[in-house]
């Protein structure tokens, strides 16, 4: 009988500097790369985000491994697509606005090295879309 | 998912640059052989996000970021400059000024006292003895006229120092190159 090593294996990674793109093309915001022995995970995450307009989208999503959106847990549409209320009123990305995005999604792991990064967009081009800061942490919850 | 293939730094841009604003450039100055996809930054680094983009792509967008690269630097150049003239200036000032053969204090934390000390020439009882910078002497003001002349002194020797420097800062802003602005030199 095995035992559930809760926290046994801990990964955390932050990042507090702005990145603003008006690019369409989903860029690195940041990521994290653990080694993992493989098993049942807890993965999280937080990132503070804006979008300089009120009629189209920002979109964030986390590849895992290059693979899988995991914050698309509904498998349907995009895992972060959302259209803000308000534009502009200065600041890094064009706008004073201050959205937070956070999940939990439970993760089976083959082991190895894994990467979840933390990208984004704006939809369309041509918008300021910004990531302020950002958490993701992942935690073994069983064997 | 495409991602950016295509990168240049800018390291003199300042944040003043709204990414919308250079996006805008950049489609404007087109077509291109592969595809633009947009800017990003953190602080003073710049990405432009090229999808095989060729090299006449890469010399057209460096000419439109270079344009906002020499604008900052030019205006960093002057900046510094005004920072310089303003340094001798105060240097100068705090010099103090000269009455009746002594030195008195032009400093910041003096200032209040002697425009106190004319708005009140009018009512204060006389003699009033105004210590030297050092505060080895002093002056005796024996009545308004003093203070007057006292006060004039010292408001033209202020006045002499801040108008050396607004001569320089008017070259200064009338300079149109990093170079030129280089050039300018405090004789003071």
């Amino acid at each position: 009988m095995s035992y559930a090593p809760f926290g046994y294996e801990y990964f955390s990674v932050t990042e507090s500097v702005p990145l603003v793109t008006t690019s369409a093309a989903f860029i690195s915001y940041k990521t994290l790369s653990p080694t993992v022995s493989g098993g049942d995970y807890k993965f999280s995450w937080h990132y503070v985000w804006s979008h300089n307009a009120a009629n189209n989208d920002f979109v964030g999503q986390i590849i895992l491994d290059g693979g899988s959106d995991v914050m698309n847990i509904s498998n349907d549409g995009d895992g972060h697509r959302q259209e803000p209320k308000d534009a502009g009123g200065g600041g890094t990305g064009g706008t004073n606005q201050r959205y937070h995005c956070s999940g939990i999604t439970f993760l089976t792991l083959p082991p190895g090295v894994r990467t979840f990064d933390l990208q984004f967009r704006s939809d369309p081009a041509g918008v300021n879309s910004t990531i302020y800061a950002a958490e993701m942490d992942l935690v073994r919850v069983s064997a | 998912m495409p991602f950016p293939n295509f990168s240049i730094s800018a390291d003199t841009l300042n944040g003043s640059v709204d990414g919308e604003v250079l996006h805008e450039e950049i489609v404007a100055a087109g077509p291109y052989g592969g595809t633009f996809e947009g800017v990003s930054y953190i602080g003073d680094d710049l990405t432009i996000n090229f999808d095989s983009p060729t090299p006449a792509d890469g010399a057209t967008v460096t000419g439109v970021v270079s344009a906002h690269a020499g604008v900052d630097a030019l205006a960093a150049a002057k900046e510094a400059k005004f920072d310089e003239i303003d340094r001798r200036t105060d240097e100068l000032i705090n010099l103090g000024f000269t009455f009746g053969g002594d030195t008195f204090s032009l400093k910041q934390d003096t200032l209040p006292t002697l425009n106190g000390l004319w708005n009140a020439r009018a009512a204060i009882t006389y003699p009033v003895k105004y210590n030297t910078s050092d505060n080895s002497s002093f002056v005796l003001l024996n009545n308004s006229t003093d203070v007057e002349s006292f006060y004039f002194s010292a408001v033209g020797t202020f006045r002499s120092r801040e108008d050396s420097g607004t001569i320089l800062k008017d070259a200064v802003r009338a300079a149109t190159t990093v170079a030129q602005v280089d050039a300018i030199v405090d004789p003071r």
